[in-house]
């Protein structure tokens, strides 16, 4: 019976013990969890892109080939319930150029062959560097260096998720500024956004010396860039698994242009003009449409852009003439670009798609950042895309695909201002792509 | 006792919904698309390991991945404006 006894007190000595250790260590994984705010991902890309380029007004031709590679590195930081940090460190680059990169000969012939190791320079890219606070349930500030671009569709041709970016269509670029969110329910939310340019003397900031143009008149700054946005995201449709659509309002105003540059016929072109442009966008995006394995994106966008002063062209020395469409007190060149995405998705593995953009003169095209091999969005004259993406397990991804784009317009300055020609270029384009998810 | 013992469970279960983990998140993501016109992936199950149901959901970089017939959206892990 003592013997007994003795057992029964030793098994729960043992495991009190034994509750007491796991409790501990349930706390300890408890606490390291909430040590471990930081969180890495990232994606490391190679493309190898051949492309031609026929001019069917002159007759002439010419072609080339690339290999790109692309790194980032994304970090996400969780400090409380309320903030989180996300970044993101880039690089983008030409494998192993030789050769300089603004003309092209081969002055430094180390090309980049020792960056990152051999003394140079302290730079890291900085893609993106925000920060969300929740400051309520429903209303979140954002501030930093935002993830504006590569927006939808682009993410339907790389096999990814959406990005929350803008649309495609409203700007492609990297944006620093802030933004207010407010939920106004479960799938609807708006944002207001601003981001402004500056324009003056990086060393003189606070004196407010200004940028000057050409003809030495003063740059206004900042610039104000503002946008409205609302995102509609649900599940759950008889028309569609799931259905997204956002509709933008982004609103630039005085961006300055100061262009001199004088052609083979020893004519200078000079800008010297602020606009004002209105962009308009709406983008749709249904997942699984009518049941079937078929995504479908359908973006449009259209813009109106003022000029502010006019834009002047010089002929020679002294002898100054007006671009034929510009008045003093300034005025408006509208555009439209519409692009169909359309994917089939054969298996979580394979999937294949369409792609169709057309754009009128006028657009503005705001694709800054574009990661396709050719000019592809926003070309005023219309253009195809098809691509196949093949998912292999643990996170490599193969994208193989071609373009082929038809220029109608071209103009002098970001192919809306300035005197508009009507042109016939083909544009021909065949890429691969090796993209590790980590 | 009983008393005792029936608010001892619940202060546990409370407890360990506090701590929902990707298990959870994924069987709250199945449940939304059985709701919504996906009624296969009531048969979906949590399943565990690297190469289970939970962590292919939770690791897709898609913007969706099919189960055993049942379609679900990838939790986005991208960064975005207003979270």
């Amino acid at each position: 019976m003592k013997k007994l006894l003795l057992l029964g007190m030793s098994s729960a000595f043992a495991f009190s013990a034994w509750a007491q250790t796991l409790e501990e260590r349930v706390e300890a994984l408890e606490y390291a969890g909430y040590e471990d705010i930081f969180r890495f991902s990232g994606q490391l890309e190679l493309m190898y892109a051949t492309s031609t380029e026929e001019d069917n007004e002159d007759d002439t031709q010419g072609s080339g080939q690339a290999w790109r590679s692309w790194l980032k590195l994304d970090m996400e930081a969780k400090p409380s319930d309320k903030m989180t940090f996300y970044g993101r460190l880039s690089m983008a680059k030409f494998v192993n150029r030789m050769s300089n990169y603004t003309d092209g000969t081969l002055g430094d012939i180390d090309g980049q062959l020792d960056e990152g190791q051999n003394p140079k320079g302290s730079e890291v890219f900085i893609e993106r560097a925000f920060v969300n606070y929740q400051a309520s349930d429903n209303l979140v500030f954002t501030m930093g260096r935002m993830p504006t671009a590569n927006g939808s569709p682009y993410h339907l041709t790389r096999n990814e998720s959406s990005g929350g970016a803008y649309p495609l269509l409203a700007y492609n670029a990297f944006f620093d500024g802030g933004a207010v969110s407010y939920n106004l329910m479960d799938s609807l939310s708006v944002k207001f956004i601003y981001t402004p340019f500056q324009f003056f003397m990086p060393t003189n900031a606070t004196t407010g010396q200004q940028t000057t143009t050409t003809s030495g008149d003063t740059v206004e700054t900042p610039s104000d860039i503002y946008s409205v946005m609302l995102d509609y995201d649900k599940e759950g449709f008889s028309f569609a698994r799931r259905f997204k659509a956002t509709f933008q309002y982004l609103r630039a105003s005085r961006l300055a242009f100061d262009i001199d540059d004088t052609d083979g016929s020893g004519n200078a072109t000079q800008t010297d003009m602020t606009v004002d442009i209105s962009r308009v966008v709406l983008n749709t995006e249904f997942y699984g449409l009518f049941g079937s394995d078929i995504d479908l994106a359908v973006q449009a966008m259209t813009i109106a852009s003022k000029t502010n002063n006019k834009l002047v062209r010089q002929v020679g020395a002294g002898v100054t003439n007006d671009f034929y469409f510009l008045s003093d007190d300034g005025s408006e060149v509208t555009g439209q670009t519409f692009i169909m995405t359309a994917r089939y998705n054969i298996n979580n593995s394979n999937k294949v798609g369409l792609e169709y953009t057309t754009s009128t003169e006028g657009v503005f095209s705001s694709d800054v950042v574009s990661k396709t091999p050719i000019e592809f969005y926003g070309l005023p004259g219309h253009g195809y895309h098809v691509f196949y993406n093949r998912a292999f397990e643990g996170g490599l991804n193969m994208i193989v695909g071609a373009y082929q784009t038809q220029r109608d317009y071209e103009a002098p300055l970001a192919d809306t201002f300035g005197e508009r020609d009507e042109a016939d270029v083909t544009t021909t384009s065949i890429y691969t792509n090796f993209i590790a998810n980590f | 006792m009983k008393q005792v013992t029936l608010t001892s469970a619940l202060v546990m279960m409370a407890s360990l919904n506090c701590f929902a983990g990707p298990k959870e998140d994924f069987i709250t993501a199945r449940d939304e698309a059985t709701k919504k016109n996906q009624p296969k992936c009531k048969e979906l199950k949590p399943t565990p390991g690297r190469q289970g149901t939970v962590m292919k959901w939770k690791t897709c970089s898609s913007d969706s991945i099919e189960l055993d017939g049942c379609t679900l959206t990838c939790p986005s892990a991208s960064s975005k404006i207003g979270g």
